[in-house]
């Protein structure tokens, strides 16, 4: 992973994965967003992208291939 | 496994990345697992690192101040002496398989054994 993922399709991910709760809000350095029916966030800056995931690993695995999908890669 | 002055070199990503000129983003997840286990929070650390080491033989486990880490997992354990306590366990996107693995003993541990000490 060379940057941050684009959240807007981060976002259109998590919705096609059955997430449709996904909203975003952004802040000064960067955004967050929240999943509150499964109980997650993810916080995302120029650096790093932080999961917290309190759901199954169903939703686990959703996040990571909307992840793969909005990362850029080299 | 990269070019460099003219020679096949191989380096880390972290390495590449700056060989190149690329901030590495770092993905990285954290799940929570609660377990009652009254007394100190390190006591209950300690616990885990030998539930750890007998699980993953052949990794290297490492504690200190009470946070347990392998590879890129790191587990942390907060609570007061009397109370359960939050297991947080952490790890990035490459350590899935290790992490998601770590995550799932501590949960299969706290829903259907008594920890030993």
């Amino acid at each position: 992973e060379c940057g941050a993922p684009d959240v807007e399709a981060l976002v259109r991910e998590l919705r096609r994965a059955g997430a449709e709760e996904a909203r975003v809000e952004r802040g000064a350095d960067g955004c967050i967003v929240h999943l509150p029916r499964h109980d997650t966030l993810v916080h995302v800056d120029a650096h790093a992208t932080h999961v917290f995931c309190e759901a199954g690993a169903d939703l686990r695995l959703a996040l990571r291939q909307a992840l793969a999908l909005t990362v850029p890669t080299i | 496994l990269c070019v460099k002055d003219n020679r096949l070199s191989l380096l880390d990503i972290d390495e590449m990345c700056d060989e190149i000129g690329i901030n590495r983003h770092i993905i990285r997840f954290t799940s929570t697992v609660r377990f009652e286990d009254p007394g100190p929070a390190i006591k209950t650390a300690e616990k885990l690192q030998n539930l750890l080491t007998e699980k993953l033989e052949g990794w290297t486990i490492t504690i200190s101040e009470g946070n347990i880490s392998v590879e890129s997992v790191l587990i942390k354990v907060e609570g007061e002496d009397d109370s359960t306590k939050n297991i947080y366990v952490s790890w990035t996107n490459q350590d899935e398989d290790l992490g998601s693995y770590i995550l799932g003993l501590l949960q299969s541990m706290v829903q259907y054994s008594p920890m030993k000490e």
